[in-house]
């Protein structure tokens, strides 16, 4: 077989900072080659050195033996690349057919625009991937993961060469992934496409891929077959140790009720949700991406309405009608979306972190500025983030640290309840672990933590219960020593 | 700590450097220029729209814009002049009610754009008419001058004095400044306007009341209006139902020169300050230079731009990475 | 980045263009600012064109300034204090305002700049001397005129962009005053026409259907050619008088065809050659400086062919 694309002693700065480090290997004609490593391991640096963004420092890059300069992004479409990044850059004014066909010669006929081919071309492609929206809807209605198909979707209609997909399952639920594997694979078997897979999600990798190739530190480790490792050999080479997985068993749950909700309804949204939350606990909402689990957390800390329902903190009857009311009653939430709902990227590090605790590092209004250098101290300490500097710009980080800022960011405020939605969305394994321990930490000192997650073994594993939603319903109640996969599947499929 | 100094002055070392390179072509070309005459009147014609662009960097960082600071003036210098004018309440009550006013007019703004939630551009394009309208009612058209002694005797009108030959009004000027610059970058109230701008989704979840923070820089930027029509009221004696027109461009330029994003999130009071400098020292330069007046606007159009182009390429090794 | 560095090479460019025609001028002896309140229209460009003129045929420096926004205060004044500063030898400017221009007067003054006025006065604003039209003579020449052609009888409304602006109701008093010369003549009212031509014939246009016995609209300033118009449309001529201010091209047109009998011209550049004269005959001679008249220019259909539009 044949090497489609050869990296030679790939080496790229950033100024100081070595992002890839003499890296070199080969991926050959018609295989999915998947690329594994922590966050900052250089998997984003290579993925952008082939889509012509970044040019390395030194060393060259083959494509189908001849040596390129990939320099800009138009000379990597025409070597065959298709890139799907993990952010969606999607228009989402536009609706779904004219985003797939956005910037092709067949979205037009003439001077005039073909909607006939278009909404045909694109009621196929979403059959394919069992997507049931129309062409014409408005891509920003769609949710998270369906976006995310359609891009995916947009990318295999072109039939590409070489299709990189970089984290493109973050937002998807398994069955979604399912689809989207059949797709992929029937797209090599017919097309002879190679994929260079990104994920962090080591059982997809173990699913889909071919071969494998280990980054760290911005460093070449190894390049397997995948039919030769397991799953525990793939962590250990990634984060060069074993993820401890026992210190997670430990419960901290009471009798205290912390948090208890009645009755809760939102439209069509959801409907009769009750439950209550314990001092010490860590409660799992479990459920595919739209069953509401989202939207009722953000009812909880009042950043959506609720149409009726009531809520109690520590017996007491409250009603909260804004994030503020919330933090008053000792309420935090780590959103979703980290970009959008979390952080303010015109903003430091520190200024991200101090943002929900501005009466801990001020009196009378003023900033105090050395009790917010020592409270940031503290902060990157206790949860081991890296950074350059506390004043760098929050985006200097990598996806796992911006999310530990996020997370000091509302525990710095000292609350009682926690609500975190998809805590270790989009951050690979060595910071996924950190993140469990540190929500183990926070319930041990006696906070309440209700966490949405999709990631079943996340849940299985840190979770002492887990409510199960399905379409806006309760479904289920899963104690944590009968919790299996398959039992919150049958819950949340409702069957 | 060290580091963010490195930060800050490579924030405002595009506008900087800008400025000093008119300075120096400026004290080339002209003999006039750098005498201390010149020099003070450079800043004293700061002062107007220097005022204003302070309130103009927090509206603008805080994501929001307004367009009727130039009526918003003009009606508070005619509500002032008005009262001072035939006597109805002393002139100290004057001063107190003509602030009262211009944050009223800033409130009317905020709780248009934060409660019935229309875009700023809109509210401000529709109150820039309703507000000069406002102007031409108190005048009846007619602008107010002569003002009686009772109010040109009072020490509201040491606003507009000079002492040793320097305007008083260059002194309020640069307090504002240092205390806009205080509030922006020592306050919770500043980094609440930070974070608004910058996402105010993140910072409504923060537990940041978004539409307040919001309101205050209207009400900030109205009050500073007020402020701006007294110190002029008192420097010339007179107030026209047509001052300020055009202002509101000025403001925003002064305040984009300064290295703020019209997204919101990012700007300076510091870098404002240097921009309305360099708006001032332009105009200046060309009349000591005698460019023809046709092309005075064009000239300072350039500059906004030449200006922002340096600033990005200032700022071209943040984005990347 | 090839982009940017082309784009700031272009701006750079455009400002070293205007840099260069700035320099073109170099200095002088004697130098003179000239500050106008607005710039937006032929009749200013008649201003600097007279004030110019006087630079050139003198020898001497005159710089020509003018607010961008129309009518500012307080750009007018911040172009005064950069004049004192650089040390003119003299200012002409226009004191349109009531008070406002005291302070920069007395300021000049103390420095010894003499500051002139031109085309428009404010009563005690501290100029040495005033070059313009003697407004209210003009209104009074404008009444006298058509009153005669009237025979002395008839009823007339005056039609005013600005009913509350101080050089338009001088011209307006010396209108009633040679009105109240003649038994016959009766005001019906003033109407506000505004500063827009096609508001201003709609306000004409209701006036005389509201007043069928009007027998004359008399306009006092440069909105007056509005009249003209309306009388065009709608025939009627022979039965409404019409006159106004400023020597427009529309105007002209009008005592052409016959619409309009009169216009009264201030000629600008007389004003602005006059004003830059007396400052330098002051500076090199210690000639006294004197009010002057630039009078009023009577345009009729006798007389029009010979006159330019302003």
């Amino acid at each position: 077989m044949a090497a489609v694309i050869e990296f030679k002693n790939i080496t790229k700065r950033f100024g100081g900072t070595v992002a890839l480090n003499d890296v070199s290997f080969s991926i050959e004609k018609g295989e999915i080659h998947c690329l594994c490593g922590e966050n900052g391991a250089g998997k984003s640096t290579l993925i952008n050195l082939c889509g012509g963004v970044f040019t390395p420092t030194e060393g060259q890059i083959l494509v189908n033996g001849r040596e390129e300069n990939i320099n800009t992004i138009r000379k990597s479409e025409k070597l065959g690349f298709s890139i799907v990044h993990q952010e969606v850059p999607l228009c989402l004014n536009m609706s779904v057919a004219h985003n797939i066909f956005l910037g092709s010669a067949e979205a037009t006929k003439g001077w005039f625009l073909n909607e006939k081919h278009m909404s045909e071309k694109t009621r196929e492609l979403l059959d394919m991937f069992r997507l049931h929206v129309e062409p014409t809807t408005l891509l920003g209605s769609l949710s998270i993961a369906e976006q995310s198909i359609v891009q995916i979707a947009k990318a295999v209609y072109f039939k590409p060469d070489i299709l990189i997909l970089d984290e493109p399952t973050a937002a998807l639920t398994n069955d979604q992934r399912e689809v989207m594997f059949e797709v992929v694979r029937k797209l090599v078997k017919e097309h002879g496409t190679t994929v260079l897979y990104v994920s962090h999600r080591l059982e997809e990798v173990m699913m889909l891929g071919d071969r494998l190739t280990v980054l760290k530190d911005g460093k070449y480790v190894t390049t397997r077959n995948v039919s030769d490792v397991t799953m525990d050999e793939i962590v250990t080479l990634m984060v060069g140790r074993k993820i401890e997985k026992t210190e997670w068993d430990r419960s901290y749950v009471t009798n205290e009720e912390l948090l208890t909700v009645k009755n809760l309804c939102n439209g069509k949204k959801f409907q009769n949700i009750s439950f209550s939350l314990h001092r010490g606990e860590i409660l799992g909402l479990a459920g595919f991406v739209g069953a509401g689990r989202t939207e009722v957390l953000s009812s909880i800390f009042g950043a959506d309405k609720l149409d009726s329902g009531e809520v109690y903190v520590k017996g007491e009857r409250v009603n909260i009608r804004s994030p503020k009311d919330a933090i008053r009653k000792k309420i935090s939430m780590i959103p979703e979306n980290r970009r959008d709902d979390g952080l303010v990227t015109s903003m430091s590090i520190r200024q991200n972190a101090q943002l929900a605790v501005m009466d801990r590092i001020s009196s009378k209004g003023f900033l105090s500025e050395s009790k917010s250098v020592s409270l940031m101290e503290e902060m990157i300490n206790k949860y081991s983030i890296k950074v350059g500097g506390m004043n760098d710009m929050i985006l200097t980080l990598s996806g796992g640290n911006q999310q530990k800022v996020v997370i000091a960011k509302w525990i710095g405020n000292d609350p009682e309840i926690l609500l975190c939605d998809e805590p270790t969305r989009g951050i690979d394994v060595g910071a996924k672990s950190e993140v469990y321990t540190i929500l183990k930490d926070i319930a041990s000192h006696g906070i309440g933590i209700l966490m949405v997650s999709s990631e079943l073994p996340e849940l299985i594993n840190l979770c002492d219960r887990i409510i199960v939603m399905h379409e806006g319903r309760i479904t289920g109640e899963i104690m944590r020593e009968e919790a299996t996969e398959e039992l919150i599947t049958r819950y949340a499929a409702a069957i | 700590m060290k580091e963010k100094r490195k930060k800050k002055q490579l924030g405002e070392l595009g506008v900087f450097a800008v400025m000093v390179i008119i300075f120096v072509i400026m004290s080339i070309a002209s003999p006039v220029f750098l005498k201390a005459n010149n020099l003070i009147n450079i800043v004293r014609q700061t002062v107007e729209i220097g005022i204003m662009a302070i309130g103009m960097t927090f509206l603008i960082i805080a994501g929001e814009l307004d367009l009727s600071i130039g009526s918003l003036f003009a009606t508070t210098a005619m509500f002032g002049g008005y009262l001072f004018k035939y006597e109805i309440v002393p002139p100290t009550a004057v001063f107190f009610l003509t602030l009262l006013l211009g944050i009223l007019m800033g409130c009317v703004n905020g709780l248009l754009v934060t409660r019935v939630k229309i875009p700023s551009f809109i509210v401000t394009l529709g109150t820039m008419k309703i507000y000069r309208s406002f102007a031409y009612a108190i005048g009846d058209g007619q602008s107010i001058g002569q003002f009686p002694e009772s109010a040109s005797k009072s020490w509201v009108w040491s606003l507009g004095a000079k002492i040793n030959g320097i305007p008083v009004q260059i002194f309020v000027m640069l307090a504002l400044f240092i205390i806009a610059h205080i509030l922006l970058k020592k306050t919770t109230y500043g980094y609440q306007v930070y974070a608004t701008g910058g996402n105010p989704r993140a910072a409504h979840l923060s537990g940041i009341n978004i539409k307040n923070v919001r309101l205050i820089a209207f009400a900030i930027m109205g009050f500073l209006c007020a402020v701006a029509a007294l110190v002029s009221t008192a420097y010339l004696g007179t107030v026209t139902t047509t001052s300020g027109a055009g202002r509101e461009m000025d403001a925003i330029a002064a305040v984009i020169l300064g290295g703020a994003a019209l997204s919101g999130g990012r700007g300076t009071i510091l870098g404002t300050f240097l921009g309305a400098i360099i708006m001032a020292t332009v105009k200046n330069g060309m009349v000591l230079l005698s460019v023809p007046v046709f092309w005075q606007d064009g000239f300072i159009g350039v500059v906004v731009i030449l200006a922002v182009l340096v600033d990005t390429l200032f700022h071209k090794n943040d984005s990347e990475r | 980045m090839k982009k940017r560095i082309m784009a700031l090479v272009l701006a750079g460019a455009m400002a070293l263009s205007m840099g260069v025609t700035a320099f073109a001028e170099e200095a002088d002896d004697i130098s003179i600012a000239f500050v106008m309140h607005a710039q937006n229209g032929s009749f200013y460009t008649k201003l600097s064109d007279g004030a110019e003129a006087a630079a050139a045929d003198l020898g001497i420096t005159v710089n020509v300034s003018a607010p961008n926004t129309a009518s500012s205060l307080q750009d007018q004044i911040s172009l005064l204090e950069t004049a004192v500063a650089s040390d003119v030898d003299g200012i002409a400017t226009v004191t349109w305002d009531l008070s406002g221009f005291n302070g920069i007067i007395a300021e000049a003054a103390e420095k010894g700049i003499p500051v002139i006025g031109f085309n428009q006065d404010a009563e005690g604003c501290g100029t040495v001397a005033f070059v313009g039209q003697a407004y209210e003579e003009a209104g009074y020449s404008l009444g006298k005129y058509m009153f005669d052609l009237m025979g002395g009888e008839g009823k007339y409304i005056i039609a005013s962009c600005g009913p509350t602006d101080s050089a338009l109701i001088a011209r307006e008093a010396g209108i009633d005053r040679a009105a109240a010369e003649y038994d016959g003549v009766e005001k019906l009212e003033t109407i506000d026409i505004g500063t827009d031509l096609t508001n201003a014939y709609g306000v004409i246009e209701n006036a005389l259907l509201a007043h069928p016995d009007c027998t004359a609209v008399l306009g006092v300033d440069v909105f007056s050619e509005a009249i003209g118009n309306v009388i065009e449309d709608q025939g009627l001529e022979g039965q409404v008088y019409a006159a106004g201010f400023d020597l427009t091209e529309g105007m002209l047109g009008h005592i052409k065809n016959g619409s309009v009998q009169l216009t009264v011209g201030q000629n600008p550049f007389l004003q602005g050659y006059y004003s830059v004269l007396e400052l330098y005959l002051n500076k090199k001679y210690g000639s006294d400086f004197l009010n002057i008249d630039t009078g009023a220019q009577m345009v009729t259909s006798e007389n029009v062919d010979t006159v330019q539009p302003e």
